[in-house]
């Protein structure tokens, strides 16, 4: 465990060094408040702090409030070190944020007890952390294929869209729908049902890049964002996906079953002022075309008025993926 | 003369010589480097190091009157001679604290000399008490 010492004063450093490495911790030393600062902005920071109250330019004190001012960080314990002892001076301490505070000279015995105290309390702090991200995993992702759910989804379309339009790129959408899924959970149960799904979510994730984004938007639908994808780009992202999700059968439990997917996409670029429950609408209808069109296809939407100037009902056709 | 123990007849001198309360606490001082000598002589010598300028500066802030510079001068002393076990020495930096702290300077001179007197004692005493530790 890393814990920072910030003294200025050099015997009771030195003396506090020696003592918390016999101890085992990994010490961080500094001689100043400013330097103790320093040290707390690096990445993996120390959680334990023994701070003097009494530094020149930043105290004690002013790192105690600083650490404790709103922001995203890890808690740390703080520990003043003071030779104050009266009431309204720790009363202070303890406003601005300290958890503890010993006199000094500081008795061995005294500090390993305290610094054992913040020691649990870091302990506590790591356990509601951790408890916290798996809740948040969790109301964001498809227990059954561990993708994002709908809402983690469409949370994140919200926030790319508004990112994509202030820097100027877009975001290829796609809405996926698995074919002849009913048919798959008709004759071979919602078991078997599951294991499809879950290999739909892989190779889903397997066929894009590392910071695109693939949900279960829900039943055996799924939505990808691809990030920064250039729009005139689109059709073919799409197409890559669905080729490369239709590579070859699904070994099953119960045999192999055949897997390919219907696709509907667009490029948020082509469509400036609509939001994203319009997008889910159209991207749902190219999707539904690629149905109609016979399964294991693309569709891309096209805008209304990119598809006015098209005049040869030819350019509209659909992509048709080799089977 | 009572010293608070560990003292060997060459403390026994030191003492005789200035009545009063030991310039160096050895059970405290032993008790707070965990026992190990070879420490303490290293803290003595950080002390050595850094106290003559230390006092130097505490003197400047006396002569320009400046309480601030007082205040912190003399508690840095303070800290150290508390974690040494000087008591004497340490509890004139306090007082010397307290001056600087009250913006109260007129005495603050004598109490100064007094300082450097009890760090003159207490450096003595350590160094017996090291005697024989590697640095």
């Amino acid at each position: 465990m890393k814990i920072l010492i910030a003294e200025d004063e050099v015997v009771s450093r030195r003396l506090l060094c020696s003592f918390l490495e016999k101890e085992g911790y990994e010490v961080v030393v500094t001689g100043s408040g400013q330097e103790a600062w320093d040290a707390l902005q690096r990445p993996a920071p120390p959680r334990l702090a023994l701070l003097d109250w009494m530094m020149p330019e930043i105290d004690g004190l002013e790192i105690c409030r600083r650490l404790r001012s709103p922001g995203e960080r890890a808690y740390t314990f703080i520990l003043l070190l003071t030779s104050r002892d009266n009431k309204a001076d720790l009363i202070r301490g303890f406003e601005a944020g300290a958890d503890d505070y010993l006199t000094k000279p500081f008795d061995p015995e005294e500090l390993k007890a305290r610094l054992r105290a913040g020691l649990r309390i870091l302990k506590l702090e790591d356990q509601l952390v951790t408890a916290r991200e798996e809740m948040h995993f969790k109301a964001t992702h498809d227990t059954l294929t561990t993708v994002w759910n709908r809402a983690g989804i469409l949370d994140i379309f919200k926030r790319e869209l508004a990112r994509s339009r202030r820097e100027g790129s877009s975001i290829t959408v796609i809405m996926g729908d698995l074919d002849h899924f009913k048919e798959v959970n008709d004759a071979h149960g919602h078991l078997t049902g599951d294991q499809v799904l879950q290999e739909a979510a892989r190779r889903l994730v397997a066929s894009v890049r590392s910071y695109d984004i693939v949900g279960r938007f829900g039943g055996e639908e799924f939505l990808v964002l691809l990030l920064g994808c250039d729009r005139l780009r689109t059709g073919d992202r799409a197409e890559h996906i669905r080729a490369a999700f239709a590579c070859g059968e699904f070994t099953s439990s119960v045999g192999n079953i055949p897997l390919t997917i219907s696709l509907g996409a667009l490029a948020t670029a082509d469509w400036p002022s609509r939001d994203v429950e319009e997008f889910l609408r159209e991207v749902d209808l190219a999707l539904y075309r690629a149905k109609a069109g016979g399964r294991n296809r693309t569709e891309v939407a096209i805008p209304p008025q990119a598809a006015a100037i098209l005049v040869a009902p030819g350019i509209l056709s659909s992509r048709r993926g080799s089977r | 003369m009572i010293k608070s123990s560990n003292q060997g007849p060459r403390n026994s001198v030191v003492a005789d010589e200035t009545p009063g309360e030991p310039a160096l606490d050895h059970v405290a001082v032993l008790q707070r480097v965990g026992g190990d000598r070879q420490l303490l002589a290293e803290l003595a010598k950080v002390f050595r190091q850094h106290c003559p300028k230390q006092l130097i500066d505490l003197r400047e802030a006396i002569v320009a009157g400046d309480p601030r510079g007082v205040e912190h001068m003399a508690h840095a002393l303070r800290g150290a001679l508390s974690n040494l076990g000087a008591g004497p020495a340490s509890k004139s930096a306090m007082r010397l604290e307290e001056m600087g702290r009250n913006a109260s300077l007129a005495e603050a001179e004598d109490e100064r000399v007094a300082l450097e007197r009890e760090i003159a004692r207490a450096e003595t005493e350590l160094a017996e008490l090291c005697h024989g530790a590697q640095q």
